[in-house]
C-alpha cells in the first residue's frame, strides 16, 4: 500500500484559523481532494480531537477503524489508522476521536506522527482546531507552511491576526503563512458591503493564495459526504487555483472571484437541469 | 410615499469595517506578540552574560535612585530562552 519515495519528504501543511466555523475542514477536505486530483499522494491529519468532522466532510465516517489517539497511544500504526478515500485512491485520512480530549495529545506525539508518514506522501495536511490552546499547538507543531482560513467579517480577521502572530512565534516566517478568504460575496463588495482582499491583506500584511466565493454548494456536497471539488461545480476551479499556487504556479488570486462571477444564464439552466436529474 | 429614486443611496459598511479593522489589528498588533527578530544566539549571550548584568544593574540603580548592590540580576533558562529576571529591593 505505501511505497518509499526514493527519499523524498511529504510538504506539511496546517489548515488553521483561530475563530471556529470559517471554513478550514471544508477548505482542508478540498484541498487535499484537488491535489489528489492532480495525482499528488496526500494524507489529511484531522487534528481537531473531541470536535472531528473532516471524516463526515469526506463521506468518510462509517470506515473508521482506528483514531489518531490510537497511533498516539500505540495500539495502531500510522499506516494501519489511514482511510482510503472512496474515489481519489492516492488520499487517505487519518481520523480524530470523538472521545478523547486534545490534552491526551502532544506536539511531540504529532511531530513523531508526521515523521512516520512523511516518507509515504506527498501532502500532509493537518486540520487544525479553532482556538489557540493546545489543539492549535499540536497541529502546527510538525508543521512547514500554515494556510490561516479568515472570512471577510472582522471577529474571524481579528482571531486570524492572533493566530498569525503565534505562528510567527513558533518558527514560521512571512513566506511560510498564506491566507485563504473564504465566503467572499461579490456582490457585497460591489456594493460595499463587505472587505475586500486588499483590505484583509493589508491589515493582515500576509499574501492572499486563494479567496473562495460563497457557495450554496458547500452544504449540498456536505450533506453528500462528497466533497465540492468532486461533485461538479464551478467552485472546484477555486480550489485548483489554490494547489496550483501551492505548487509554485503564479495565477493571480483575483481569478478565483472570477468563477463565481463569470456564471452566465447558460450555466444558470445547466444547473437548474443538472439538480432536477440528481438524486439526492 | 417613497419612491426609489429619492431615496439617498445608503453608504457602505466596508468603510466601517475597515476603520475598525483597523483600530482593533493596531491594539491587538501581533508585533507585540512577534519575538522572532529579536532572538538572539545563545552563544552571544554567553559571552556577554557578565556585561549585560553590570547594564541592567546600573541602568535600574540609576532610573529607580537606589544602591546597586540592592539590585539582582538573575539568568534563567526556560523552554530554550533565557529569561533575564531583575529583583530590586525597595524598603
Amino acid at each position: 500500500m505505501f511505497h518509499e519515495r526514493g527519499g523524498l519528504v511529504a510538504r506539511v501543511i496546517v489548515v488553521t484559523s483561530g475563530k471556529g466555523g470559517v471554513g478550514k475542514t471544508t477548505v482542508t477536505a478540498n484541498l487535499g481532494c484537488t491535489l489528489a486530483k492532480m495525482g499528488e499522494k496526500v494524507a489529511l491529519i484531522d487534528a481537531d480531537i473531541g470536535l472531528k468532522n473532516l471524516d463526515v466532510v469526506l463521506g468518510l465516517e462509517n470506515r473508521i477503524v482506528y483514531t489518531l489517539l490510537d497511533v498516539v497511544q500505540g495500539r495502531a500504526k500510522p499506516q494501519e489508522a489511514l482511510v482510503r478515500h472512496k474515489i481519489l485512491r492516492n488520499m487517505y485520512l487519518l481520523a480524530a476521536s470523538q472521545i478523547a480530549t486534545k490534552e491526551m495529545v502532544s506536539p511531540e506525539d504529532m511531530k513523531n506522527l508526521v515523521k512516520e508518514l512523511e516518507r509515504d506522501f506527498d501532502y500532509i495536511i493537518i486540520d487544525s482546531p479553532a482556538g489557540i490552546e493546545r489543539g492549535f499547538r499540536n497541529a502546527v507543531s510538525p508543521a512547514q507552511m500554515a494556510l490561516v482560513v479568515t472570512t471577510p467579517e472582522l471577529p474571524a480577521i481579528s482571531d486570524a491576526d492572533r493566530v498569525i502572530g503565534l505562528l510567527e512565534n513558533f518558527g514560521f516566517d512571512d513566506e511560510s503563512i498564506k491566507l485563504i478568504i473564504n465566503r467572499v460575496k461579490p456582490k457585497m463588495i460591489k456594493s460595499g458591503d463587505m472587505l475586500t482582499k486588499d483590505d484583509i491583506k493589508n491589515a493582515l500584511a500576509l499574501d492572499v493564495i486563494g479567496i473562495i466565493p460563497d457557495s450554496e454548494d458547500v452544504i449540498i456536497a456536505t450533506n453528500k459526504g462528497v466533497p465540492v471539488v468532486l461533485d461538479g461545480v464551478p467552485l472546484a476551479a477555486t480550489f485548483e487555483n489554490i494547489a496550483k499556487r501551492l505548487q509554485g504556479e503564479m495565477i493571480p488570486v483575483e481569478e478565483d472571484l472570477k468563477i463565481s462571477e463569470s456564471r452566465g444564464f447558460l450555466d444558470f439552466l445547466k444547473r437548474l437541469f443538472g439538480r432536477r436529474g440528481d438524486k439526492r | 410615499m417613497r419612491f426609489w429614486f429619492f431615496r439617498r443611496k445608503k453608504k457602505g459598511s466596508r468603510e466601517d469595517a475597515k476603520k475598525r479593522l483597523n483600530t482593533m489589528i493596531s491594539t491587538t498588533r501581533r508585533e507585540s506578540l512577534s519575538m522572532q527578530n529579536m532572538v538572539i544566539p545563545k552563544e552571544e549571550f554567553e559571552k556577554n552574560s557578565e556585561v549585560i548584568k553590570e547594564r541592567i544593574a546600573s541602568w535600574v540603580s540609576e532610573t529607580f535612585n537606589v544602591d546597586k548592590s540592592k539590585v539582582k540580576v538573575e539568568f534563567e533558562e526556560r523552554e530554550g530562552h533565557i529569561i533575564i529576571i531583575t529583583n530590586v529591593l525597595f524598603h
